[in-house]
């Protein structure tokens, strides 16, 4: 009996707890997660990229390295455009950094697309293209960490 | 029986060892012994050993064992399945584990085991053999 | 000259063999975000299995009988129960992980999603432990392991800075951007991952699959304090190449393809077939210890005939339990939950199962009923005791730990 009502109060709490509105405390956090998330899948693409053009690396594990990439980054932006938004100081954090989060997933895209057509040129304007957004992201999870 | 500790105890010696056969090969472990009323002196003594699931589980009781024991009865091809019982008689010595007169196939075979043999393990190719 | 080959076969199987997607995951993660500032967590968890496999090793030898059989008749049925639920349920998790971490493997050799390798890994598992000696799978498993080498010949050729290097390794206090909360995580998955129950379950039953007696007291303590070591420097050396590729840039791993990198910037197109070569012969052998270990457990609970030294015909309770846990590893791989994150969780609930796991060891490794006068010595017993309590500490500290800091976020 005490067992089982006290297994309705923890279920009950979590619930509860994972309907709340996240703060806005809990909202940067998840920005700057997301944010780190992009950090990685961009620095690993301009690790990879480069190693790719020095001849270092083999085509399917360049693939799958980029596939990864890109998922990743994907999935960054996604889970912080269906995050609710809290408040107006939120709103702006978010206007900041999704466009931050699509240029990567859209630089990472272009650099894999380069590197499965065999296109050096296009790899290393795509490799290119990505270092500011890296920056940028970079920047954006060190200033709110 | 040529070896075992004096005073036996069930609880220390006999419960939950291993039983081996005369081979060394597993059998089983005691898990539960089988009392008789000897007549002439009026004590329970132990006749014979029990190994199966189903008397762990009972032996284990409260939930846990009767889950154990559950478990074991829907698994079994037969209704109410019975121990392995291994006679007294057959026991050659009681060290850190049992050690029977007899070889393994002397014994039946526990019905699971030969119901999987039978049904699923035995129909794998190479069954036969134990590697390469 | 025979047994100096033998002994150094079983060595170089023991390095090759240490390494499994567990230390893969955790090293290379912690290498990225924490530097080498969580290397001593490895020293600390390669000391504490050499202590335990030692008595292992040495139970299996004396006595010639696998830890985990003597366990229920020294702790009683109850007990036993216990300990056997939750280290089947660990290692079946881990069994998931390491099929995850084969078709991982083969994913960065051919690009095709690892989805599709994973029944195809499986079986093939499967069929290695149906058919093929067990000798014969340690060996080729264990040496083929050998190519993880590979990540401490990358760290050489990357020309790290040493002394930052080891300066770093003996901060013990995470870095700028990082709290106490993922330093306690990451710790606590390393410690796991160097500790995993089924190593024990694996090391005492494989000494009586392999016909261990007192002779071979020599190989079993040369595996351990000379093998495990150096997989342990193999472990430092993964955690090594991804603090001086990734840590400055600020990238966190969280995939295998990310774990290989530093040695194909290192070392090229050849180093990247080594080292993929290395992943798939390390989840691969990890694979079968952990699907045979599956079985160890729940049939020397029962008492049943065990193990490859006997036809299948003669096990068949063993051989259904070892079918049927890597059928569930299949089952929870096709959820498609990501394979390193349920590896992630294989180390956290490893963590938590290790007191259940590590006691009986220390228990039985004492009783003279068993090892006659080669029971524990003081120092073993001394060793055995501390890290008893450096193990519930990590097992009370590891759910705690992933629910604060979101697995590791």
């Amino acid at each position: 009996m005490v067992t089982t009502v006290g297994v309705v109060v923890v279920w009950a709490a979590v619930v509860v707890w994972s309907v709340l509105p996240p703060t806005p405390e809990a909202y940067l956090a998840e920005a700057v997660s997301a944010a780190q998330d992009a950090v990685s899948a961009t620095g690993t693409v301009l690790l990879v990229g480069r190693a790719d053009l020095d001849d270092q690396l083999l085509p399917p594990y360049t693939d799958t390295a980029l596939e990864d990439a890109q998922q990743a980054a994907a999935t960054a932006a996604q889970d912080l455009l269906a995050a609710p938004v809290p408040d107006a100081d939120s709103l702006v954090v978010r206007l900041d950094l999704v466009p931050l989060l699509v240029a990567a997933s859209d630089g990472i895209t272009a650099v894999a697309t380069a590197s499965s057509e065999g296109d050096r040129d296009a790899v290393e304007a795509a490799l290119a293209a990505l270092v500011p957004v890296r920056d940028e992201l970079d920047q954006f999870v060190q200033d709110n960490q | 029986m040529t070896d075992q500790p004096d005073p036996l105890r069930i609880d220390f010696h006999l419960l939950d060892r291993q039983i081996v056969d005369a081979a060394g090969e597993p059998v089983g472990k005691v898990d539960d012994v089988e009392l008789t009323l000897n007549p002439a002196t009026g004590r329970l003594q132990v006749t014979a050993l029990l190994s199966g699931q189903q008397v762990l589980g009972e032996r284990i009781g409260g939930r846990l064992g009767g889950l154990l024991a559950g478990i074991a009865r829907r698994l079994h091809p037969v209704e109410h399945p019975p121990p392995l019982r291994i006679d007294l008689t057959h026991v050659a010595s009681i060290g850190s584990a049992v050690t029977l007169t007899v070889h393994r196939d002397a014994l039946p075979t526990p019905p699971l085991e030969r119901w999987l043999g039978d049904q699923f393990i035995g129909k794998i190719p190479g069954a036969g053999h134990a590697g390469q | 000259m025979k047994r100096v080959f033998a002994v150094t076969l079983g060595i170089l199987t023991a390095i090759g063999g240490f390494v499994d997607i567990g230390d893969l995951v955790a090293n290379s993660e912690t290498g990225a975000r924490f530097g080498m500032r969580l290397a001593v967590v490895v020293v600390i968890g390669v000391i504490g299995i050499c202590v335990y496999a030692e008595m292992c090793g040495r139970v299996a030898a004396i006595s010639g009988r696998p830890v985990f059989d003597l366990v229920r008749e020294r702790l009683g049925p109850k007990a036993a129960l216990a300990n056997l639920t939750g280290s089947y349920l660990v290692t079946l998790l881990t069994l998931a992980a390491e099929i995850g971490g084969v078709a991982l493997a083969i994913q960065l050799a051919s690009s095709v999603s690892y989805l599709l390798w994973v029944p195809v890994a499986a079986f093939a598992i499967w069929v290695a432990l149906w058919r093929v000696k067990f000798e014969t799978l340690e060996r080729v498993f264990g040496l083929v392991g050998l190519a993880l080498v590979v990540f401490v010949i990358a760290l050489i050729q990357l020309q790290p800075d040493w002394a930052a290097l080891a300066g770093d390794a003996t901060q013990l206090s995470p870095p700028d951007g990082e709290d106490w909360g993922t330093y306690g995580f990451y710790a606590v998955s390393l410690f796991a991952a160097a500790m995993t129950p089924y190593e024990v379950f694996f090391f005492s039953s494989g000494g009586v699959e392999e016909g261990w007696t007192a002779k071979d007291l020599l190989t079993s303590r040369m595996n351990v304090f000379v093998g495990f070591p150096l997989g342990g420097v193999l472990s430092l050396a993964i955690m090594g190449c991804a603090a001086v590729v990734y840590q400055p840039l600020g990238v966190q791993v969280d995939t295998l393809a990310q774990t290989a990198l530093p040695v194909g910037i290192a070392l090229g197109k050849i180093g990247l077939v080594v080292v993929i070569l290395g992943f798939f012969a390390a989840t691969f052998g990890a694979a079968l210890e952990t699907g045979l270990s599956s079985g160890y457990t729940v049939a020397q609970y029962f008492g049943w005939q065990w193990g490859k030294r006997v036809a299948p015909r003669q096990a068949t309770r063993f051989h259904t339990v070892v079918i049927i846990s890597v059928l569930l590893g299949v089952a929870l791989l096709l959820t498609t939950i990501d394979p390193i994150q349920l590896t992630e969780y294989s180390l956290v609930f490893s963590a938590v199962v290790l007191p259940l796991t590590y006691l009986p060891i220390l228990v039985v490794a004492n009783d003279r009923a068993y090892l006659d006068d080669k029971v524990n010595g003081p120092l073993a017993n001394t060793l055995g005791i501390i890290y008893l309590v450096i193990i519930v500490v990590v097992a009370v500290a590891a759910i705690p730990l992933m629910i604060l800091t979101g697995v590791g976020q």
